[in-house]
């Protein structure tokens, strides 16, 4: 599947099979695994693993990533900061985040999530195998595809998007419906072109409150911990809902763009455990400044005014009796 | 309410303003929140509350307050005190 030029960054990354990763010369090249891949991809390459990426890294030319997005963007920020003369290849083992196809690192730090944005993030090469993600749950690839459909949204929404943007996306949301939720090796591709498009807006609200509950320890009611992917599938619908009733603008540009917008609606709500948001009702209210204070808070389509946590917290929910999932 | 105050409204609630130091001469340098992405937000709920669009080199030259209040009164929004 091609990128458009709209679709691309900036800088050019190169997108490669499994096999044409293993017949790569990369001179001096070593990988760095997820550990529960670790074994796996060791067999698969040729070249060798290193345990972790702290100092000194043994004398390289290329760094192999091979994780999800949090692996990834470690392996970015090394690069950028301490080792710009390594070529990076970044191979997901997760789809969602897109971390492999975007100049944009998100790490954990006491404070909260820090963003960093920069051009030399971008890995040189992706790669996609998607036989990696054979063990990876049903449940786990459905968040990550919310993750996925929350870039695309927010990123076509957002108040920064521009007219090629906007079509471009619109093109890549009309594929993703089409390839539905489901386990589907289409959606590698289809996330990281997601993920490198929102870098040329921004996303919004739902990207916000991801941060900050993540951040604040936010689980679900087994007391896991939930990620980004996780968090981002759950408020997808009620933060477009939100964005529909004030400012309108999820219907009109939906519309304008040729999308079927019950589809979108639908996928949403489909995406949403309402019972999950409920229960992080009073998490939400306790970090809503925070929330209020995120980067990607104050890029949202529609003002998110400190009021609108009511919304968010009604004891009735999201839920419109009768309403198919769009606004009512 | 009045647009003066559907002003004042917006501009406490996109820049986290306490309202008791909210005043209709408060200089953009005098406003933490209102750095680019705060450009971002004012712009977007000028919109929403007026139905004015900012053009990016609008937002972008607003130095306080007064400026923007002087480009909605210029679009017959009557802000002004």
């Amino acid at each position: 599947m091609a990128a458009s030029a709209a679709l691309r960054s900036a800088r050019a990354q190169a997108v490669w099979t499994r096999a044409e990763l293993c017949a790569a010369d990369l001179g001096r090249a070593a990988h760095w695994t997820t550990p529960s891949l670790r074994q796996r991809v060791t067999q698969a390459l040729r070249w060798p693993a290193v345990d972790s990426l702290a100092e000194p890294l043994p004398p390289l030319d290329t760094l192999i990533a091979v994780g999800g997005g949090t692996l990834l963007d470690q392996a970015k920020l090394l690069r950028w900061q301490r080792h710009p003369e390594l070529r990076l290849i970044a191979v997901p083992s997760l789809w969602g985040s897109g971390a492999e196809s975007s100049p944009v690192a998100v790490i954990n730090t006491p404070e909260g999530k820090a963003i960093t944005v920069d051009d030399g993030l971008l890995p040189e090469v992706r790669v996609s195998w998607p036989e990696l993600l054979e063990s990876v749950p049903e449940g786990r690839l459905r968040q990550g595809s919310g993750d996925a459909w929350a870039h695309a949204l927010e990123g076509f929404l957002s108040p920064l998007a521009g007219p090629d943007l906007r079509r471009d996306l619109a093109a890549l949301m009309r594929r993703m419906l089409a390839v539905g939720l489901g386990r589907d090796p289409r959606w590698l591709e289809l996330c990281a072109q997601a993920s490198a498009a929102q870098a040329r807006s921004s996303v919004g609200l739902v990207h916000g409150i991801a941060h900050v509950l993540e951040s604040a320890g936010a689980t679900d009611a087994a007391g896991q911990r939930l990620g980004h992917a996780a968090l981002c599938a759950t408020w997808l619908w009620p933060v477009l809902r939100f964005d529909e009733q004030t400012s309108g603008k999820v219907g009109r540009l939906l519309a304008e763009h040729a999308i079927e917008a019950a589809a979108v609606w639908a996928t949403a709500r489909a995406l949403c455990d309402e019972a999950l948001n409920q229960r992080l009702g009073p998490l939400l209210r306790a970090h809503w400044p925070t929330v209020l204070r995120d980067r990607c808070t104050r890029t949202n389509c529609a003002l998110v005014r400190p009021n609108a946590l009511e919304f968010f917290t009604a004891p009735e929910g999201f839920a419109v009796p009768g309403a198919s999932g769009g606004p009512a | 309410m009045t647009d003066r105050e559907r002003l004042k409204a917006l501009l406490i609630d996109t820049f986290l303003l306490d309202p008791e130091e909210f005043r209709f001469d408060l200089q953009r340098a005098q406003v933490d929140t209102w750095d680019s992405l705060g450009v971002v937000s004012l712009a977007v709920g000028v919109e929403q509350t007026f139905g004015y669009h900012l053009t990016p080199e609008e937002a972008m030259s607003l130095d306080g307050v007064p400026a923007l209040v002087a480009i909605l009164q210029r679009e017959g929004i009557s802000c002004g005190g």
